[in-house]
C-alpha cells in the first residue's frame, strides 16, 4: 500500500509540474505576441514612403504604364492627386483611381489584409473613396491602422497653373 | 487512513493549481514591455512631423509662385487704373504676395485668397484639424529678381516654419526660389504708351535669327529675348532705357488703326513707343520691301533700325535718311 503511495504522490506530482511548465510557456507565449502591431505600423509607413517617392516613371505596372501618363515625373501619390482633381473638376476618373491605387498596392500590402484609401479634400468639403479592399470588415477587427498623410498637386493646363490641394490622402490597413 | 493519504494527494494537486493560476495571474499584471517599446511609435511619428515640415516648405514654394503671377497680375491692373507706372515694384510686390495688399493703406487687385499668407493659413489649419499637428510660421523676407531668365522672374522667400506635437518639437528657416513665367501678362507699356493692349508670348528659338523668325515674331505679336532690350520688370518701373541683360522686344503692329505712323521710327515697341527714332548714320532706319509678309499701309511699311536688319539677315530693304 505504501508502495502505491509513493507512485501516486510522484505522479501527482508531475501532474503540478506540468501545470506550472504549461502555465509558463502560455505566458511567455503571450509576451511575444505584444508588439504584434509594431511590423503593421511599419508596413502602412513604408506604403506611404513608398507611394511619396516612386516615380510614376519608375513604376513597371501594366496598368500605370498602359495609361501613357504625359506627367509622368509625378510620384506615385501626385499622380494619383491629379487623377482626384480631374475627377472633380471635368471627367470621371474613379475608375482609374481606383484600378491605378489596386496596383500600386499590389505586393507592397499584403493580399491578406484590408486595404481601404480616401482622399479628404476638406477646403471643397468633399471626403472620397478612392480604394477597398476587403479581406474581412474592417468593423469587426481587433487592429486597424491608418495613416495619413497632407498632400497638394501643382496642375498646368492651357490656361494657367493652379495648386490642387492641399488635400489629406488617409490610408487604413487592418487584419 | 488510506482514505486521508488519498485525500493528501488532492490538496497536493490543489495547490498546485492554485501556484499556477498565482504565478500566471502575477506575470499577467505586469506585462514586459522592453525598454524601448515607444521608440517605433515615436519614430514614426517624428516621421510624420519631419515630411509634413518638408511638404510646408514644398507648398510655400510652390504656392509663392501662384501668389506671385497674380501679384504681377495685380500691380498690372494698378498700373492700368493709375495711369502710372510703378517705380516702388519691387517693395509693392513683396507685399502683395505676402499679403494681398500693395500697402497698408491700399489693396491689390486680383488678390483675393491668393495671397501666400492665405495659402499656408489654409495648409497649417488642415494640418491642425487632420493630422493634430501644431505648426507656424514667419515670412521672414520676400523680395523679386530675374537672375535667369528674360521670360520669367523669381520670388524668393525667406521662411521660418515650427512644427510641434507631443512627442517632438521641429523648426527649421529655408530660402526658397520659385519661377514665375511672365507668359499671359499683359505688357505694361503697351498698356500707358501704346495705341493697343498686348500680351506677353515667348518666341523661343535656338540658334540665329532669321527672316522667317521675324515674320512669326510680327505676325503672333511675340516677343524675343534681346539683351539690349527693356527687361518686364523695367517695363513696370517705367524704365524703358534699352540695354538690360534680360531685355525683351517686341514689333509694333502698324497696321493698328490706331497707331500713328512715323518713318522714322523703328517698330521695335521701347523705341517706337517712346517715340526713339535711334536715326544715325551707322544706324538708318530701314523699310523692308515685302508686301507679301509685312503688307505696306498706304505708302507705309514695316520698319526698323540697321542693326536689327543684319541681325535678321534682311536683304531686301530700303533706307530712309535720317531726319
Amino acid at each position: 500500500m505504501n508502495k502505491r503511495g509513493a507512485y501516486f504522490f510522484v505522479i501527482d506530482a508531475l501532474i503540478a509540474a506540468s501545470v506550472i511548465f504549461i502555465s509558463l510557456i502560455i505566458i511567455f507565449t503571450s509576451h511575444r505576441m505584444v508588439p504584434e502591431s509594431s511590423p503593421s505600423l511599419r508596413m502602412i509607413e513604408d506604403y506611404m514612403d513608398f507611394l511619396t517617392t516612386t516615380k510614376v516613371n519608375q513604376f513597371q505596372g501594366g496598368y500605370v504604364t498602359s495609361l501613357n501618363i504625359t506627367g509622368s515625373d509625378n510620384t506615385l501619390l501626385e499622380q494619383l492627386v491629379e487623377f482626384y482633381y480631374y475627377n472633380t473638376s471635368s471627367n470621371d476618373t474613379s475608375q482609374i483611381m481606383w484600378n491605378f491605387t489596386r496596383e500600386i498596392s499590389k505586393g507592397v500590402v499584403p493580399d491578406q489584409r484590408g486595404l481601404i484609401v480616401y482622399i479628404n479634400d476638406s477646403i471643397n468639403n468633399r471626403y472620397s473613396l478612392i480604394y477597398n479592399r476587403s479581406v474581412s470588415p474592417m468593423e469587426k477587427s481587433s487592429l486597424v491602422l491608418s495613416s495619413k498623410r497632407v498632400i497638394f498637386k501643382k496642375i498646368t493646363n492651357e490656361t494657367n497653373t493652379i495648386i490642387y490641394g492641399p488635400v489629406i490622402l488617409n490610408v487604413k490597413v487592418w487584419v | 487512513m488510506n482514505m486521508i493519504k488519498d485525500k493528501r494527494g488532492v490538496v497536493f494537486t490543489i495547490i498546485a493549481i492554485v501556484l499556477a493560476v498565482f504565478f500566471t495571474l502575477i506575470f499577467s499584471a505586469r506585462v514586459e514591455k522592453p525598454l524601448d517599446y515607444k521608440t517605433e511609435i515615436l519614430e514614426t511619428r517624428i516621421s510624420v512631423l519631419s515630411d509634413y515640415m518638408n511638404t510646408f516648405f514644398d507648398y510655400a514654394e510652390g504656392t509663392a509662385s501662384i501668389a506671385g503671377y497674380s501679384a504681377l497680375r495685380g500691380i498690372i491692373i494698378n498700373i492700368s487704373n493709375s495711369g502710372e507706372y510703378n517705380p516702388d515694384f519691387e517693395t509693392q510686390f513683396a507685399y502683395c504676395v505676402k499679403t494681398g495688399n500693395l500697402t497698408s493703406a491700399n489693396i491689390c487687385p486680383n488678390m483675393t485668397n491668393s495671397s501666400l499668407t492665405h495659402f499656408l493659413d489654409q495648409l497649417r489649419n488642415i494640418a491642425e484639424d487632420e493630422l493634430n499637428i501644431n505648426s507656424n510660421y514667419t515670412i521672414n523676407h520676400v523680395s523679386v529678381n530675374q537672375t535667369t531668365d528674360a521670360f520669367s522672374v523669381e520670388v524668393i522667400l525667406n521662411l521660418s516654419v515650427k512644427v510641434n506635437d507631443a512627442y517632438a518639437n521641429i523648426s527649421d528657416t529655408r530660402v526658397l526660389v520659385s519661377s514665375i513665367s511672365i507668359n499671359g501678362l499683359l505688357d505694361p507699356m503697351y498698356l500707358l504708351n501704346g495705341a493697343y493692349n498686348q500680351t506677353i508670348k515667348a518666341y523661343e528659338l535656338e540658334g540665329n535669327w532669321t527672316y522667317v523668325d521675324l515674320q512669326q515674331l510680327y505676325n503672333t505679336h511675340a516677343y524675343r529675348r534681346y539683351g539690349e532690350g527693356v527687361s518686364f520688370i523695367n517695363r513696370i518701373k517705367g524704365d524703358l532705357t534699352p540695354g538690360d541683360s534680360y531685355g525683351i522686344e517686341s514689333f509694333v503692329n502698324y497696321t493698328h488703326p490706331d497707331v500713328n505712323y512715323n518713318e522714322s521710327y523703328s517698330m521695335i515697341d521701347y523705341l517706337f513707343w517712346q517715340n526713339i527714332t535711334d536715326c544715325s548714320s551707322t544706324n538708318p532706319v530701314i523699310a523692308i520691301n515685302d508686301n507679301a509678309s509685312f503688307p505696306a499701309k498706304g505708302s507705309q511699311y514695316f520698319q526698323l533700325n540697321d542693326w536689327h536688319r543684319l541681325e535678321f539677315s534682311i536683304l531686301n530693304y530700303t533706307v530712309y535718311p535720317c531726319p
